[in-house]
């Protein structure tokens, strides 16, 4: 479905934050020690998205990005990957009952891509896919 | 991507640290923690406190009713 820009799609929420399940969508290129990293080819960025598992363990977890060390210093998620993937914060409010759970799966990208028609025809829908099947109520979106 | 997952009918909040790209995007709703920088979305690493406070500011965005498009800037002082 193509939207004009002008409008804004804006799902209206009834439900409190403890009914609602979160998923986690970002950009930062977080992904799994032993999956695929991402491509650090700035001439061709790299759309693809990785699943991560609901109960990873954030040890298990790292961070590849082509964009230059100034504009994303990936120490700092290296280090701890809450920095930009905050999954311990999140089973935290789930375990204190704030919000009702963390979802099955969670989505992750690099968000440093040059082939836009690509995103756009093929990455972002299947990733809006992931996210309906995943069954969360609502999902939360970072960045580096 | 968040507008498509909103066009799903899921509801979404951005954290962003790049007003000025996301802003382009008029995401649904979005904060910006002012003055983190690149790689501390939720604040530093194991910054246990400012990165609740600032995905509890986020997560507050979902449950509250606002015009859609804006970016809320706020403050974390324990950044």
């Amino acid at each position: 479905m193509e939207m004009s820009r002008k409008a804004i799609p804006y799902t209206p929420n009834d439900k409190s934050l403890k009914d609602m399940t979160i998923m986690i969508v970002s950009t930062s290129g977080v992904h799994l020690k032993d999956q695929e990293p991402f491509s650090t080819d700035t001439a061709q960025g790299d759309s693809t998205f990785r699943i991560i598992p609901g109960d990873v363990r954030a040890q298990d977890l790292t961070v590849t990005h082509a964009a230059p060390k100034e504009h994303y210093n990936t120490d700092a998620p290296k280090e701890d990957i809450n920095c930009v993937f905050p999954i311990d914060r999140l089973r935290e409010l789930a375990d204190q009952g704030i919000i009702q759970g963390v979802a099955e799966k969670h989505v992750t990208m690099m968000g440093y891509a040059m082939r836009l028609k690509q995103i756009n025809e093929v990455t972002i829908p299947a990733v809006a896919k992931e996210v309906v099947r995943s069954k969360a109520d609502a999902v939360l979106l970072t960045a580096g | 991507m968040q507008r498509a997952i909103e066009a799903q009918g899921i509801p979404t909040v951005l954290v962003t640290l790049d007003v000025e790209q996301s802003g382009l995007m008029r995401p649904p709703r979005a904060i910006h923690p002012k003055g983190f920088a690149f790689g501390h979305s939720l604040g530093k690493p194991n910054d246990k406190e400012t990165q609740t406070n600032v995905i509890t500011a986020a997560l507050e965005q979902l449950v509250t009713k606002q015009e859609p498009g804006q970016i809320h800037q706020m403050d974390f002082p324990s950044y």
